[in-house]
């Protein structure tokens, strides 16, 4: 039975169960709540297409860098969801290759942000006689409203 | 805190929740935006034995995207098997 609960603490509730318990402890009881007050719903606050240029890089190499994307204007490090959106659709999720040769080496890309800028990582291995090329990625990036 | 709740045909408003803002949710319709719920990568090996080296082979795949290494170490082409690794996501809207 799907129940709706309010109080006079400002507490509302819709669960699942046969008892109140996800009400009053929504947290132990997530499977029951399918809404609670009192659980932080991360929203987004902003949307921004942005992108980048990596640049080609030489054979026989291990390289690292961090590009700034846009300032975020948070006070804070929020936390940002992102997606490539070309020439690739992918989201990014961890780390993501972006590019890989035929033997395996290949170039990785997050997302992040510091205090003030959101920014991507990158890490690159080339093979021995193969550098890589310069690649272009629009990036989508959606800011929340949570401070990490 | 007085209890503040409003339900029409286009709104939700409970606390400091109002359905108009745009929350990340769950959901299988309309859902694009992927949240790994663990590895997102594969590495496994082949080769080895009687002095050859083992070679890794690594796999991403993540809700479609795929780049994986499937020639061997010094880019013949000999085709390697990287397996068939897809990653658990949650499929959420923004």
């Amino acid at each position: 039975m799907v129940k709706l609960t309010g109080d006079s603490t400002g507490r509302v509730a819709i669960y699942n169960g046969s008892t109140d318990a996800p009400f009053y402890d929504p947290k132990n009881n997530l499977s029951l709540v399918k809404f609670h007050t009192e659980l932080d719903y991360p929203t987004i606050i902003n949307t921004v297409n942005t992108g980048v240029t990596l640049p080609a890089r030489a054979a026989n190499g291990i390289y690292a860098d961090t590009y700034s994307l846009f300032a975020h204007g948070r006070g804070g490090h929020p936390m940002i969801l992102a997606e490539i959106t070309s020439p690739f659709s992918t989201s990014l999720s961890g780390s993501v290759p972006v590019y890989m040769s035929s033997g395996g080496f290949a170039r990785w890309v997050s997302i992040g942000a510091n205090a003030s800028h959101v920014v991507l990582h990158e890490q690159c291995v080339t093979y021995r006689t193969n550098p890589q090329p310069a690649l272009g990625l629009n990036i989508r990036v959606y800011i929340t409203d949570k401070l990490l | 805190m007085t209890l503040k709740l409003l339900i029409t045909g286009s709104d939700f408003v409970a606390g400091n929740f109002n359905a108009r803002n745009r929350y990340l949710r769950g959901s299988a319709l309309g859902a694009r935006f992927p949240i790994s719920k663990g590895p997102t990568l594969s590495i496994v090996s082949y080769g080895g034995g009687n002095g050859v080296f083992r070679t890794p082979v690594v796999r991403y795949s993540v809700n479609g995207f795929v780049m994986q290494r499937t020639t061997g170490n010094d880019e013949s082409t000999n085709h390697v098997d990287a397996g068939n690794f897809n990653a658990v996501v949650q499929l959420v809207k923004t």
